[in-house]
This record gives C-alpha cells, sequence and structure tokens, in this order.
C-alpha cells in the first residue's frame, strides 16, 4: 500500500507563507480563499508573540488538510464525495459534491472552504497546473496534496517551493522513506490527537 | 491609444484587463454566473488544449537577483512561477512575492499608459497621452532644462523597483546627475571598510563557512523574512550546532528561532559592542597571538595627537607630494605610507615595525621628546569607561548577558552577520560597524575560517564575474554628482528629474521637504511598474514593464549567485508598458540622440555578455536559452572559496581598526554617541515618547506589492505598538491612527503586539499611500545628518529610525 503524507519541521518554518501562495497558485484557488495557512500558534496576529516582553515564544503552524486516515469529513459526506483514494490521500469529488457543508463543520481542522459564491479571480484568467479541475460555485475545495502534480511523479508545490525545506513528503507505508524517517526520528506528531482521527500530516520541532 | 486622450478618472485597471481577456479561450471559466448547464457540467482540467510553454528568468534586483524563476505561459498569460530545477538545492529558490506575482502583474495597480498631469501636483489626476507625446514632452523639458541650467540641472536617478533588466545609458548620454551617495543600507560599512580594507558591506565569505563557527552574532538582521532564500543557511549552521544569537529591539523571526535574544534598545547597538570590548580586555579574552602577529594594535602614536607615528616623515611627506602630483595629472598612484614604528621590548626601543625583535603590546614610552603609546594601550584607555554597568544603562540588556555574549564571541571562531536595517538607520551606524572591525581583530574573528563579519544574507557566493556593456562615445558620463538625493533636495540646484521607480518617496526622510523640493521643480517624470506613492505628485507618469515583460525574446543578463541568468520574455508587454530600455531609447530617439542606443534589448543583453572573464568564457545568449536561462561561473565549484586571510590591502597590510583619518571626530576607536533624536533621555520625549523603527519584511520589497493583492490576504499595512503603550493611548487592534511628530503625520491602522519593545512602535518600511488614506510614513522620519558622515567612503545616512513620534486615534 501506499499512504502519501507530510511531516513539517515547525522549528523550520519561518511563518513566510510561501506553501499558502504556492498553493493558491498552483491549484488555481480563488479569491479570498486558501487551501493552506500559516498560523501563529497562541498569537492573536500575523507575527505576534506568546508572552511578556521580553520572555517571549513564538511558533507558527503551517496547516491545511491533514489527510486523515480516519477522516471526520468523509464519514459525515452524504454522497460519497469525499473519499480516500488508493494512495491514501483525502479527495473531493467535485462533480459529486452538493455543497451541504456537512464536511466543513466535521472537519477539525477547518482545513475545507467553500465557494459561496462563483469564484472570482483577480488575474481574470484561471491560473496554475493546466490538469487540476475548475470548482464551481456550491462546491467544497481544500489540499489535495497536489493530486495532479503527485500522479505524474512531483512533489507537491508548498513542499517544492518551501524557501528553508520545512516540509518533507513521501510514503508512510515506505519505512525508510524521508517522511516515515523524519516523523520516528524527531518524535513527529499529529494535531488535535484526541479527535481520533489519524492525521497522515506529521509535525515535527 | 493612437492619440486620442481620455481623462484615467473612472476608468478602472481592472477593467482593461478584463477587457483584454474577453477574447481569451478561458475568461468564460471565471467571472461568469452559473447556469443550470455550467452547475452541471462535470469539473474539468481548467486547460486541456490550451497553448503552454515554459520560459525561465529572474526576479528582482532589489534581491539581487536571487531566485531564478521557471514560468508557465498558458495563452499568453503567466500562470504558473516555480523555482527553475536546479540540482544545487540552494539555488532553487522562490518566496511569497515571486509567486503573488501571478495576480500582482496583471493587477489594478498597474501603470497602463503613459499620464499627463491635468490637476495640481498632488491631485491624482492625469489624461492618458501617447507615447510619441510622452518622449516629446520629455525631450523638450529635458533639452529647456539642460540649456536654461547646465546639463547637471537634470537628475535622472535609476531604482531597482522599475524594470532595470538593463545598465541604463540615458543619464550618461545627457551627462545628467544620476545620484551619487546612496543615504541608507551603507551604514555600518562606513565603519567596517578601514580595519580590513574591503567594502564593508558584503562579506569577503559566505553563510556556508558558519556551520564553522561557534558562535554566529546577528546584528539588525532578520534574514528569516528578509533574506528568506538564506534561511537555509541559518538553519544548516544552527543545525551543524553553531550558536545563533540575534541582537534585535523587536522578537523578530530570526530571533524567535535563535539560540539567544538580545533585546537591546534602538540605537544602542555601539554601547552593547563598546560594554562587550570592555569586558573582554578586562578579562584578557583577547587572542594575544592574532593581535600580535595580525593587527596594527602594537603600533605606537603620539599620546598628545593620537598620529600613528612615522620614523621617517620627511619621506612619507615627499611621497605624499609625488601621489598627489601624479593625480593632479592623472596618472595612476599608489597612496604613500608611514614607516610606522613599535617599541622593540629587546631593543628597549622605538623602532620600524619591520625591524623590531619582540614588539610591545602596550605601554607608553617617550621617543625623541615625545610621548608615545601603542594602540593597544590607547584602546584600555579609551574602552575603560564602557563598563559593563555603563552599556546595561544604555542598552537595558542585563550586564551578565553582555559579559557572557562577549565570552562566546570571543571565545569564536565566531562571525558579526549585519543587516541594513535597524542601527544602519542611525546617525551613529558607522560607529558600529566600527565596532564589529574592532572586537573582530581584538578576538582574532577575521580572515580565517569560520570567522568573519559584514553582510552575509544577500549574497552567497564568492564569485562575480566581470561582464561587457554597451559602448557609448568617450565622453558619455553622468555629470559629476557629488551629493545624495537626500542633499539635492535642500538645494535649488535641480530644475527636471526623471525617476525609475519612486525614489523621491523612498531616498529621503522629511517627506514634507522632498515635496517642497519636487513642486520647486520646472519639470518631473516618474517611469514604473505601479502606481507608487510618488506618482500622484509628478509631471507624466510612465508605465514600465514587469521583470516578466519583454518586447524581445531576451530582455536582460545579469550575474548573480555565481550564475549568469537570462531574462528570457515570458509574457508581451502588458497593457501599453514598455521596458525601460525602451523608454530611455525612445526619450534619446525623441533627442536625436536615438542612434547611440543598442537596437534592442536583446542586441544589449548579448554585448553584455561580451567579456574576456574565464568564468563566463563561451557563454551566449544561446547557450544560455540551451541551458534553461542560467549557466554557472565556470570555476565556482567550492562554495566557501578561497579562506579570506591575514593579508590586507591597508597601509600596514595588517587588521586596522583604529582609523587615524577620524581622528577630529573623535572616533579613532570607536566612541559612543547617542542617537540624534530617539534615545531615553530626549526631553522632546515628553510630546513624542515613541521611538520609531521602520523596517523590511517579508511582504514588501521597499514599497514594492503594495497593491499585489495575495499579500494584501495575508498583510495589510499597520503601525505596532507593545500592549503598554497601546493601552496608555486607549488603542485596540485595527484602531485607526494618526502617527505624527513636529515633522508631519502618517495615518495607518495600529496593531498590539507583544513582540514590540514598550516605548517603541515598529512599522514594515513602506506602502503606497493610497493604502494609507493619502498619507506617506517618510512625513515624520528624520533627516538630520551627520557632519562626520562626508568623511566616510558611503556618506552620511538617512538616520529614518533615529525618529521620535506620538500616536493617537483617528477623531481623538
Amino acid at each position: 500500500m501506499t499512504r502519501l503524507a507530510m511531516a513539517i519541521n515547525r522549528h523550520r518554518c519561518i511563518g513566510c507563507s510561501t506553501c499558502a501562495l504556492s498553493c493558491k497558485m498552483s491549484n488555481n484557488v480563488p479569491d479570498g480563499m486558501l487551501w493552506n495557512r500559516v498560523l501563529n500558534e497562541g498569537a492573536n496576529t500575523y507575527d505576534g508573540a506568546v508572552g511578556e516582553y521580553p520572555n517571549l515564544s513564538r511558533r507558527y503552524l503551517p496547516l491545511a488538510c491533514q489527510h486523515c486516515d480516519n477522516p471526520a469529513c468523509q464519514r459525515v459526506c452524504p454522497t460519497g464525495a469525499t473519499y480516500t483514494d488508493e494512495c491514501g490521500r483525502v479527495e473531493i469529488d467535485y462533480d459529486k459534491c452538493i455543497g451541504c457543508r456537512m464536511c466543513m463543520a466535521a472537519c477539525p481542522y477547518n482545513a475545507r472552504t467553500f465557494n459561496w459564491a462563483e469564484p472570482v479571480r483577480d488575474t481574470g484568467f484561471n491560473y496554475g497546473e493546466a490538469a487540476v479541475p475548475a470548482r464551481r460555485r456550491g462546491v467544497m475545495e481544500k489540499c489535495t496534496l497536489c493530486k495532479e502534480r503527485a500522479d505524474r511523479g512531483d512533489v507537491p508545490m508548498c513542499v517544492q517551493n518551501c524557501p528553508t525545506d520545512a516540509r518533507i513528503y513521501g510514503d508512510l507505508d515506505d519505512p525508510e522513506s524521508a517522511v516515515s524517517r523524519a516523523i520516528r526520528e524527531n518524535n513527529g506528531y499529529v494535531l488535535l490527537e484526541d479527535k481520533g482521527t489519524r492525521p497522515k500530516v506529521h509535525y515535527f520541532n | 491609444m493612437n492619440g486620442t486622450r481620455e481623462s484615467l478618472k473612472g476608468i478602472t485597471r481592472r477593467g482593461f484587463v478584463k477587457g483584454a481577456l474577453a477574447t481569451g479561450a478561458i475568461a468564460a471559466a471565471a467571472g461568469s454566473a452559473a447556469t443550470a448547464q455550467s452547475w452541471l457540467a462535470p469539473a474539468k482540467a481548467v486547460a486541456d488544449d490550451a497553448d503552454e510553454h515554459v520560459s525561465f528568468t529572474y526576479h528582482n534586483e532589489h534581491c539581487l537577483c536571487n531566485c531564478m524563476l521557471k514560468c508557465t505561459v498558458r495563452d499568453g498569460r503567466l500562470c504558473m512561477i516555480e523555482p527553475r530545477p536546479n540540482d544545487d538545492n540552494r539555488f532553487h529558490n522562490v518566496c511569497l512575492k515571486g509567486i503573488s506575482e501571478i495576480q500582482h502583474i496583471y493587477g489594478d495597480v498597474r501603470i497602463q499608459s503613459p499620464m499627463r498631469r491635468t490637476g495640481e501636483r498632488g491631485s491624482g489626476e492625469f489624461e492618458a497621452i501617447t507615447w510619441d507625446e510622452a518622449f516629446k514632452t520629455i525631450a523638450e523639458e529635458f533639452q529647456k532644462c539642460q540649456k536654461s541650467y547646465g546639463e547637471d540641472a537634470l537628475w535622472i536617478q535609476y531604482s531597482t523597483e522599475a524594470q532595470q533588466r538593463l545598465a541604463p545609458l540615458l543619464a550618461s548620454i545627457l551627462h545628467a546627475q544620476a545620484g551619487g551617495m546612496n543615504g541608507y543600507d551603507m551604514g555600518q560599512g562606513n565603519g567596517l571598510n578601514q580595519a580590513f580594507a574591503f567594502s564593508g558591506m558584503f562579506a569577503l565569505n559566505t553563510m556556508w563557512e558558519w556551520p564553522q563557527a561557534k558562535t554566529v552574532l546577528m546584528v539588525n538582521c532578520n534574514v528569516l523574512e528578509t533574506g528568506m532564500m538564506w534561511s537555509r543557511g541559518f538553519f544548516q549552521a544552527q543545525e551543524a550546532g553553531t550558536k545563533m544569537i540575534v541582537c534585535d529591539p523587536r522578537y523578530s523571526t530570526t530571533a524567535s528561532k535563535a539560540d539567544e535574544w538580545v533585546p537591546l534598545r534602538p540605537g544602542t547597538d555601539p554601547a552593547l559592542f563598546l560594554g562587550m570590548v570592555h569586558h573582554i580586555l578586562d578579562k584578557g579574552l583577547y587572542d594575544r597571538d592574532h593581535v600580535m602577529a595580525h593587527t596594527n594594535f602594537p603600533f605606537l602614536i603620539d599620546v598628545k595627537t593620537g598620529e600613528l607615528i612615522d620614523a621617517d616623515p620627511e619621506a612619507t611627506a615627499a611621497a605624499q607630494k609625488r601621489f598627489e602630483d601624479a593625480q593632479k595629472a592623472g596618472k595612476e598612484a599608489v597612496a604613500p605610507v608611514k614607516a610606522f614604528m613599535v617599541w622593540d621590548e629587546a631593543a628597549k626601543a622605538a623602532v620600524r615595525f619591520a625591524e623590531a625583535k619582540k614588539p610591545a603590546l602596550e605601554g607608553t614610552f617617550t621617543v625623541d621628546g615625545r610621548k608615545v603609546c601603542t594602540l593597544f594601550t590607547r584602546l584600555r584607555e579609551d574602552m575603560a569607561e564602557y563598563t559593563l554597568e555603563w552599556a546595561e544603562g544604555i542598552t537595558n540588556v542585563p550586564a551578565d548577558q553582555i559579559a557572557d555574549v562577549a565570552e562566546q564571541y570571543a571565545e569564536g571562531p565566531s562571525v558579526i552577520c549585519n543587516g541594513v536595517g535597524g542601527i544602519d538607520k542611525y546617525g551613529s551606524s558607522d560607529i558600529a560597524g566600527h565596532c564589529y572591525a574592532l572586537i573582530a581583530s581584538l578576538t582574532g574573528n577575521y580572515g580565517k575560517r569560520g570567522t568573519g563579519c559584514g553582510i552575509y544574507c544577500y549574497h552567497v557566493t564568492p564569485y562575480e564575474a566581470a561582464l561587457g556593456g554597451w559602448q557609448l562615445p568617450a565622453d558619455a558620463a553622468p555629470s559629476p554628482s557629488p551629493q545624495g538625493f537626500y542633499d539635492m533636495v535642500r538645494t535649488d540646484k535641480v530644475h527636471a528629474a526623471m525617476f525609475f521607480g519612486d525614489i523621491p518617496t523612498q531616498k529621503a526622510a522629511n517627506w514634507n521637504k522632498t515635496l517642497e523640493w519636487i513642486n520647486s521643480l520646472d519639470f518631473i517624470c516618474v517611469a514604473d511598474i505601479y502606481h507608487s506613492s510618488v506618482c500622484d505628485y509628478v509631471d507624466m507618469v510612465l508605465p514600465s514593464c514587469s521583470k516578466f515583460e519583454s518586447a524581445d525574446a531576451v530582455g536582460g543578463v545579469k550575474c548573480a549567485n555565481g550564475y549568469i541568468l537570462q531574462n528570457q520574455k515570458i509574457v508581451e508587454p502588458l497593457f501599453e508598458a514598455k521596458q525601460d530600455f525602451y523608454i530611455e531609447k525612445g526619450i534619446a530617439e525623441a533627442m536625436g540622440l536615438g542612434d547611440l542606443y543598442p537596437k534592442t534589448a536583446e542586441e544589449y543583453a548579448a554585448a553584455i555578455l561580451k567579456s574576456d572573464d574565464p568564468q563566463v568564457a563561451g557563454f551566449t545568449l544561446e547557450k544560455l536559452f540551451e541551458a534553461d536561462g542560467a549557466l554557472k561561473l565556470i570555476g565556482s565549484d567550492d562554495p566557501l572559496g578561497p579562506e579570506v586571510g591575514m593579508e590586507y590591502h591597508t597601509p600596514s597590510g595588517k587588521q586596522e581598526p583604529y582609523y587615524e583619518n577620524l581622528i577630529k571626530w573623535g572616533q579613532a576607536f570607536p566612541a559612543w554617541e547617542s542617537p540624534l533624536e530617539a534615545y531615553v533621555d530626549n526631553p522632546l520625549r515628553e510630546k513624542y515618547p515613541l521611538m520609531f523603527t521602520q523596517s523590511r519584511t517579508r511582504f514588501r520589497v521597499h514599497s514594492c506589492y503594495s497593491g499585489a493583492k495575495w499579500i494584501q490576504q495575508l498583510y495589510e499595512p499597520h503601525i505596532e505598538l507593545s500592549p503598554a503603550d497601546a493601552a496608555a493611548r486607549g488603542l485596540a487592534n485595527g484602531d485607526d491612527v494618526e502617527v505624527f511628530n513636529d515633522r508631519g503625520s502618517f495615518r495607518t491602522k495600529v496593531l498590539v503586539n507583544d513582540a514590540i519593545q514598550p516605548d517603541m512602535a515598529y512599522m514594515a518600511e513602506s506602502t503606497y499611500a493610497q493604502y494609507m488614506d493619502g498619507t506617506l510614513m517618510q512625513s515624520v522620519s528624520n533627516d538630520q545628518l551627520t557632519e562626520r558622515g562626508y568623511d566616510l567612503l558611503f556618506g552620511p545616512m538617512i538616520p529614518y529610525n533615529d525618529t521620535l513620534i506620538e500616536v493617537r486615534k483617528v477623531g481623538a
């Protein structure tokens, strides 16, 4: 089996959001929406800090679909639009999506984004990978682990473009893959483990 | 526009984009209302059968072209930007600004056509005109100005904010002034260059040596935000065990990833270093072997005058005269050097350095009736007052921490990596740079592997090729321009000006003074890609191409980071924009000088590649196409390059941290000098209590990207205050505020952030006025120059950060 996954080195994450915009570009994500965001854990502003000057800390948290082994979104999808593919990725069949947003409510990571209106792009044209399907109003969307890129052998755009090499991508079912080793050797962890969603996206440091 | 004039008021730039796209194959995919048919149609790839190709270029000159880019173009539009594939991971780079260009170059902040002012300066009222009209008007205005007031009454200055893919020629051809001194980024270099006889700017070694250092001391350098491409060097060293110490008043991104943060008061960096030097001397932590072998600390000076003792002053004076005569005659000549003397403990006498058997490091002696001492002895005396307690009082950094940092640094090998923010924008920036040179030479932290000082985070290879250029007539050169733009705005010398990029709002502090100067000009014109702040104040605005647009297959070439890069055409010029090269050429043609220019940008680029430098042997535009737009310099495989070593082009050939030429300023060794305005005890703080620092951010290159909508989704302009300072003014996140002092004011939003030091206000530098209620942040910044600056290599620095302000809620 193959279980495609990602491990993110939070010490190396500098909060630059190059991943967020790379994802937006590659996947033709419309104005006002992002599949991938960088949060600042515990702070109320982008470059805020936790604590009182000068005793401060700051930890960025890049967040997108966690591609759970037990995806809460998939369990509540009434049409089967959300599914786990043969590589373990949680994907959306846009043609089956009826826009009920049950998945959006179920996802504990707030990783999904909905086309409330007809998507608008300031450019006036579609950008990104030619093979990425266009989504219409009323359809849910989220990180696909750059399915179209990965299926032809490329890594996801956020992994390719990260200026600090903070993202490691690969197969969790291969114990010798870089991603498996990174998680094992660095005491990798998942977000909201108590939710039982068993994310494939791991974090370390 | 074909000669028709049309008021731009009411025409949105977006309208143009949409209009242009109406014929596009994929226009229907975006923006059209959903119909039953489209709702039910299966999701399809956006571009199954589109015309798609890939081309290569490089990104901003302002970042020194760090990013080699692979650009995908579909149906004539730039639809994807990725790092150009490179086996060397260090050069496989793009950042959020690069990605944001997908929207930015098509965005509504683009200048779309040449425009002539119709209302008052500052009104923002323009009418569109043709390029022919623009070129004709500019030619007439330039000719009128130079005929009436002289060639040097015309000022043509270039910045990297416009396109700038090819070295400009126009100022040289017209003998206009092109701007002399820069006024920023070079302050620490001013103080660092003499000791090691290099520019004082970019370090001579690279960050790939950092893993060999025990400690890297980063001063006013926020590389993880402002040099993101080189973050890998930071983490690589840190993971190898190098301790990263960051000195910054603000808890910057880099401070948050460092092993230790030194939260000093703004503008007090020299005090921190003087305290460290005091501690190093006090505890004997200096490297005696290094000091004796490789520095001039044993040299003797006259106790009274501070001048270095010369064994044969008559010979030096005669050599000096020959030197000056040769210079006057235009001949090449080498400046004479004194016959430096030391105290020889073996001979118990002062002797020429070369003849000494056992030079003394310390001591005061009498030589020919003159009282002399060694430089090291003078250093001890000069540093005596800078105790740790004194340094704590100035910097607010605990004495224990200053001592600890000094000890770690002295142990070495250590690096001082300076940026160009923070202290660089104070009048005392040269003193900070001088301190780096002093402490490095004292502790043996310069010259050998794992040591060094200077700027590390903009360039990352020691390799640079000498390239060719375009041959102009022998007399073609700008008029001498001894003054910086910051000086020029205080004079009435200039009567007409042209800027490529928004120089006026950024290369001078105190905007209201700059505006007076602008209003005194007979004619002022700006070429820029985007409607930057200055555009509303000029007579004519010209649309430059973005970095991705070119009328020719090749728009430029560049040597950067050990590569020759090729600016291939990605897309055709958008709207009515022209490359800077063709804007210049058009003006020259209208003045009857067009023959001096290459026929095309591609011809110019080919000429630049003609060079005898063996590192680029055989490099041609064709070879660059074959190599996807980048060729690595021949012989540049070793990422480290040669060791800097212990031989320098200083007068003695040694490290010389004592600056004899600055005796008159009291800065032969660095001496503490309070900031001009932003210091704790300044009585002005009763009115304006906050110390205002501007610095660079990941979201901007100076003002550029202010209008990039994808960046705006992440960041909007705001001033940051500590919770205590915000509470004291009744301010909460998002409040509209006025920032003011006696020089002026601007408006923005406030953001409360624990990362900001109390008594400080922080703002990322520069944003277009249109996003700040029509105001400019340089309205408040300090334009007081230090006289000493004119005696330094790069001239005085604009003390943007040496500024006090107050902040109040709008309407309060």
